[in-house]
């Protein structure tokens, strides 16, 4: 078993501006996801928007830089991400692929395993 | 002796090396392990059989010894591998002993052809890791195969080797729903090989016989494989047919020859003949493949008694049928192409005329020769001397700029 982060890219305007409703019926649907691939979603979640982002940088004089905002700018931003457990890359890509994802996209990454932990 | 073992060690090499590595690498679940010990089978293959003889199955001779290496290197380093990544897949696990004598060797090489070409490596990799791993070609001839430095393809393989590892890319056949979508992948893979050697990017010469060869031998060992899956079938059909008229595709000069004056008497029947079987049997399939139709258009000008007594609307028809499995841009170009032969270069230059506002196809170096073609048989020369440029321009294999060249010095425009 490898253990995979699924980043959820979504274009910000597409998310922040949902109606209530809208909303609810897509926190249904994550929840529908999260039921239907229990045995391999450790954990995931929502992130707020990136109006609520700061990024923490090294200053070039080895300072500690504080902004407000995300860290790269982009126009589809990480809106959240789920933790999962996978026997390979297509089991991985085939949950990936489940994720209700209105506007936007899931990127796969493997987490690197520490030897001993 | 010693060159009939040296030529039956490199004809081993050309033809049985993914066989050779794709069951090694079953035995050490990593794929650099894997590619050292098969180099070092077919060195020991030299010597060994020029003592005792070249064996009946060389592919079992040198997965023998190749397996024995990696299980030996397995037994002294089995400390270090417990903290690395290694390859993952239903059942492959290093075997006994006796589990690797010469019989019943399982041909893994899908396995190792649907690694190569998983859709989560970018294409150029695929390609690398295909004529790496699968035909066996060094780092250094890949580079000079793909036209980029050996630095830059050495990153390329290394990287892809990681992200196999790393990420966790199944050593797998897929399942039977996935296969067709990722079968299109490694088909599309096999056909770069070949498009790359049948027109090389840029250089001196038109083609590249090495590509040419190693494209088909993957396009037969994926039919042998994959017998019932219609796309094998026709990318191999598609493959023989084009290459069947290589002789005529250069004129002595080396200058390029239009299919509409080359010598078809000197196409190669035989082949011709297998790929028009192979097409009829990869069109039973419904609805056909890709490579099908395009295999099919390829036996329809194989099989034409000369350019002007082609089948023409039957070439419509088939890019009519490819346009709905398969919109592109660049069919929809060659249908307008044949438009203009079965009903003349007015229709021709219509039907280009409406592919106008697709900005990838604009920027084709074949849309403005092909607009260059129609205007200059219709007698509007600025125009066709104008569209020449533009094709000259966009245009970098030295046979084909000579031919653009010397169409504009007909037309009385010397650069």
């Amino acid at each position: 078993m490898a253990e995979y982060l699924l980043l959820v890219y979504e274009s910000e305007d597409a998310t922040s501006e949902l109606e209530p409703a809208e909303d609810a019926a897509l926190v249904r649907r994550f929840q529908d996801f999260m039921r239907c691939n229990e045995g391999n979603v450790r954990r995931g979640q929502r992130l707020h928007p990136t109006s609520t982002a700061t990024s923490v940088r090294r200053d070039v004089d080895g300072g500690v830089r504080i902004s407000d905002g995300v860290f790269v700018e982009s126009k589809e931003v990480v809106a959240g991400y789920f933790l999962i457990e996978a026997e390979d890359l297509d089991e991985a890509l085939a949950v990936a692929q489940q994720i209700p994802v209105p506007d936007g996209g899931v990127e796969v990454r493997p987490i690197r395993s520490v030897p001993g932990v | 002796m010693n060159t009939t073992v040296a030529a039956a060690v490199a004809e081993a090499h050309r033809l049985q090396w993914g066989f050779v590595l794709a069951a090694t690498a079953r035995v050490t679940r990593d794929l650099d392990l894997a590619e050292e010990c098969v180099q070092d089978a077919y060195a020991q293959a030299l010597q060994q059989w020029a003592e005792d003889g070249v064996p009946s199955r060389p592919e079992a001779w040198l997965t023998t010894v190749a397996r024995r290496r990696a299980l030996d290197a397995l037994r002294r380093h089995d400390i270090f591998r417990g903290k690395l990544p290694l390859l993952v897949g239903d059942d492959v696990a290093p075997p006994a002993d006796r589990d690797i004598a010469d019989q019943d060797i399982p041909d893994d090489r899908l396995r190792l052809i649907f690694t190569c070409c998983h859709p989560s490596l970018h294409v150029d990799t695929r390609v690398g890791l295909t004529l790496r791993l699968v035909c066996g070609l060094s780092t250094a001839e890949v580079a000079r195969a793909l036209l980029v430095s050996e630095s830059t393809m050495a990153a390329r393989i290394t990287r892809g080797k990681k992200k196999i590892k790393v990420a966790g890319i199944p050593y797998r056949e897929p399942s039977p729903e996935e296969l067709p979508a990722r079968l299109d992948a490694v088909l599309d893979v096999v056909h770069l090989v070949f498009s790359t050697g049948h027109t090389a990017p840029s250089g001196e010469r038109l083609q590249r016989r090495d590509l040419i060869e190693r494209a088909l031998h993957l396009a037969r060992v994926l039919r042998e494989l994959l017998p019932a899956q219609s796309g094998t079938t026709g990318l191999l059909a598609l493959i023989v047919l084009t290459d069947a008229r290589r002789r005529t595709r250069t004129r002595p000069d080396g200058s390029l020859a239009l299919l509409s004056e080359q010598d078809r008497t000197l196409w190669h029947a035989e082949e011709i003949r297998e790929g028009v079987r192979l097409v009829r049997s990869a069109l039973r399939h419904q609805p056909p493949t890709r490579y099908a139709l395009m295999a099919a258009i390829a036996a329809e000008h194989a099989r034409a008694p000369s350019w002007e007594a082609t089948d023409w609307p039957g070439i419509i028809g088939l890019y009519d049928t490819m346009l709905e499995v398969w919109p592109s841009p660049v069919v929809a170009l060659n249908r307008a192409i044949a438009v203009g032969q079965a009903y003349g270069p007015a229709a021709g230059l219509q039907a280009l005329g409406e592919l106008s506002a697709e900005p990838q196809l604009t920027a084709y170096q074949y849309f403005a020769a092909a607009r260059a073609d129609f205007l200059r048989r219709l007698d509007r020369m600025d125009e066709a001397r104008a569209a020449y440029r533009e094709a000259l321009a966009r245009t970098e294999n030295a046979v084909e700029r000579e031919f653009l060249r010397s169409r504009l010095e007909e037309l009385g425009d010397f650069l």
